[in-house]
């Protein structure tokens, strides 16, 4: 493998973290004010389909990026409609809605584009070279010469970290997924965070779908998602759900990912199919690994009712 | 929800009368739906709700799809009654199918009366096992089921990926699937179009039904679901209830892998499992777990599935309209029992 192939390939590391931290970063923000959303999945394909088709007809990449990120706010207005409206069962909502956003996304895309012999494609995101950085040896590439949404991913855990861990909103925000009771009797508004944190949780989660059609495929399939939205749920709870630790995680199971993709491409000697097994099995071992410590908001997946007696 | 209110027949009704509502809401959004795509919604309502009887070949057909609905919607309500999600139904009826095709390719020559008990056995087992595998990670690590079930389903389609094109591959196909099982594995057939699959069903549905609510393991299971912290000091052993559970329930999925192999696709096809793990998940919702009224739900989700595939083959309309009317379809359900539960 020459220079230019590996710094690429190691390019490939960041690209597939966006669509893992943005989706973990999607189910934590939910989770600190005690929201499980579990619907991850199919946000991802209805935010790719929709991304993809925004993008394929205008040409434009923030239009694109915006309507995914749109259809994760619609899913998400469903989720704290039911869950925390109605206080219906979260994870029972989250799958229910699991199905329905993969049938909604695909139904989008079958609708406006059909089947087709060779699938329209978009060309990636748009690659920026930072000047001076990315010219350094090895890692300039690797690091400086991504696109924008691989920097804005970044930019937002960084910020989110600063709001939760280092601001009294933050420790507010953090104190309704461990204490709704207590929280609401310090007069912070659970109601309102809850929905609010729920709808910025699916938002995100539809990013990172709209990220996955135009700065990883540039095509859409109903395969595009395939399993990532269920690991970023993985990766979330083994980032303690907290933004950094996120970021890490979603490194690491994109460098399996692009370690499978290099094993394919080395035409190893194991059935291409064991390979691609190995992100479900890492993620399961990890789940065990994490189990030990998991650290979780206390009042994850509850709904909170004033009147119930019961804590 | 308390025992000492008795439930009269008129509470009955006004609850048929509620759900009813509810599912009128979610075929008007499918409706909807139709309209923006310039369809004619009426000839659609009427496609999806009476082509199952139109004939007897779609009457058949609906009863094939019947079949995997209901014992894999079995499969995700035994669990259900402990509070734990089966979402990996999918993968446990894949490996039920596998199993059902390695014994139905590999023993020739033997006659049907045992060869395919033991296919069934081997499919039940294999579907069983595959549930083990979330069930230990909950018993010993408290691993999140929904999590760990799905992540087996990956694994498993991967899985038959892997066997559909490994050495029992029907190299004459033009899609990955093995060679056809031997014809001493097939299901008979009564009648001319039904076969005695879905007679299991109603055998497992009366079976299911003493199970979870007339035995003793139904009702420790039960009430380590509704109350735990009651249930573990009245002394009901909690911590293995729910992994039980799950494993029961991945034998039933496998099962239903065992009766697609033996009794319709007569080999192991790549994307058998159509998405049946979906629909059992809703009609299990929908019938609150109990397999009773799973019969029910299954046979009104089976039509509308032959329905919609009605609807894509003459209308052009995309099936997945179907998958968003029924999700909206539980959602609804569930809002009128969340109103209910706030007016008392």
């Amino acid at each position: 493998m020459n220079y230019a192939e590996l710094t690429s390939l190691l390019g490939y590391i960041l690209v597939l973290m966006v669509p893992y931290s943005l989706a973990s970063m999607g189910i934590m923000v939910g989770g600190r004010v005690g929201v499980f959303n579990v619907s991850t999945e199919g946000v991802m394909l209805s935010g790719a389909s929709a991304a993809f088709l925004v993008t394929y007809f205008s040409g434009s990449y923030t239009l694109g990026i915006l309507s995914g990120i749109g259809v994760g706010l619609l899913i998400g207005l469903m989720m704290t409609f039911f869950a925390n409206k109605l206080k219906i069962d979260q994870f029972i909502v989250g799958i229910l809605l699991y199905i329905f956003a993969t049938g909604f996304g695909s139904l989008l895309y079958k609708e406006i584009i059909g089947i087709t012999l060779y699938p329209p494609r978009v060309n990636l995101l748009p690659r920026i070279k930072i000047p001076l950085l990315s010219q350094i040896p090895y890692l300039g590439p690797i690091l400086f010469n991504q696109d924008a949404i691989v920097y804005i991913t970044i930019l937002i855990a960084l910020l989110l970290y600063y709001l939760l861990f280092k601001t009294s909103f933050g420790l507010k925000i953090r104190s309704i997924g461990e204490n709704p009771r207590a929280a609401d009797a310090l007069g912070i508004n659970v109601f309102l965070m809850r929905h609010i944190f729920t709808l910025i949780g699916s938002a995100l989660m539809g990013m990172a779908g709209a990220y996955l059609a135009l700065g990883f495929t540039g095509i859409y399939t109903n395969t595009i998602v395939s399993g990532r939205g269920w690991i970023s749920i993985a990766i979330t709870i083994f980032g303690r759900w907290n933004p950094l630790w996120i970021l890490v995680g979603a490194l690491l199971f994109a460098g399996v990912e692009v370690l499978v993709y290099t094993l394919q491409a080395m035409e190893v000697s194991m059935p291409y199919q064991v390979l691609m097994m190995l992100p479900f099995i890492i993620t399961l071992l990890i789940l065990i690994y994490t189990s030990r410590k998991a650290e979780m908001p206390a009042a994850l997946g509850k709904p909170y009712d004033r009147e119930s007696i019961e804590e | 929800m308390t025992a000492v209110s008795k439930t009269t027949v008129k509470d009955y009704l006004k609850a048929a009368a509620y759900y009813l509502l509810a599912i009128a809401a979610a075929f008007g959004v499918a409706g909807l739906i139709l309209l923006t795509m310039h369809q004619d919604v009426l000839l659609g309502y009427k496609t999806i709700l009476t082509t199952s009887f139109s004939s007897l070949p779609n009457f058949a057909l609906t009863i094939f799809k019947f079949t995997p609905i209901y014992l894999m919607g079995l499969g995700f309500s035994i669990p259900l009654a402990s509070r734990k999600f089966n979402v990996g139904i999918e993968g446990q009826f894949l490996l039920g199918a596998v199993g059902a095709a390695a014994v139905g390719i590999t023993l020739t020559g033997m006659p049907g009366y045992i060869i395919l008990p033991l296919l069934l056995t081997v499919a039940l087992i294999m579907g069983a096992i595959w549930a083990t595998v979330p069930a230990l990670l909950l018993y010993f690590f408290r691993v999140n089921e929904i999590i760990s079930t799905i992540l087996m389903n990956f694994i498993s389609f991967y899985l038959v990926d892997l066997i559909a094109l490994g050495p029992w591959r029907d190299v004459t196909a033009g899609y990955p699937m093995t060679i056809p099982i031997s014809s001493s594995a097939r299901l008979p057939i009564i009648g001319s179009q039904i076969n005695i699959g879905s007679l299991f069903t109603i055998a497992l549905a009366v079976l299911g039904f003493f199970i979870l609510y007339r035995s003793t393991f139904g009702y420790e299971l039960r009430a380590s679901g509704s109350n735990p912290i009651a249930a573990f000091k009245f002394g009901i052993k909690t911590s293995y209830l729910a992994p039980l559970s799950l494993v029961l329930g991945g034998a039933v999925a496998g099962l239903a892998g065992g009766l697609e192999v033996s009794g319709l696709y007569f080999r192991l096809v790549e994307g058998m499992q159509s998405n049946y793990a979906n629909l059992a998940i809703i009609v299990s919702l929908m019938a609150r777990g109990n397999p009773v009224a799973l019969l029910l739900t299954s046979f009104f989700f089976s039509m509308i599935e032959i329905g919609a595939n009605a609807m894509q083959r003459t209308m052009g309309t995309p099936y997945e309209i179907a998958l968003i009317t029924e999700s909206l379809m539980m959602l609804f359900v569930m809002t009128v029992d969340a109103i209910r539960q706030k007016r008392r």
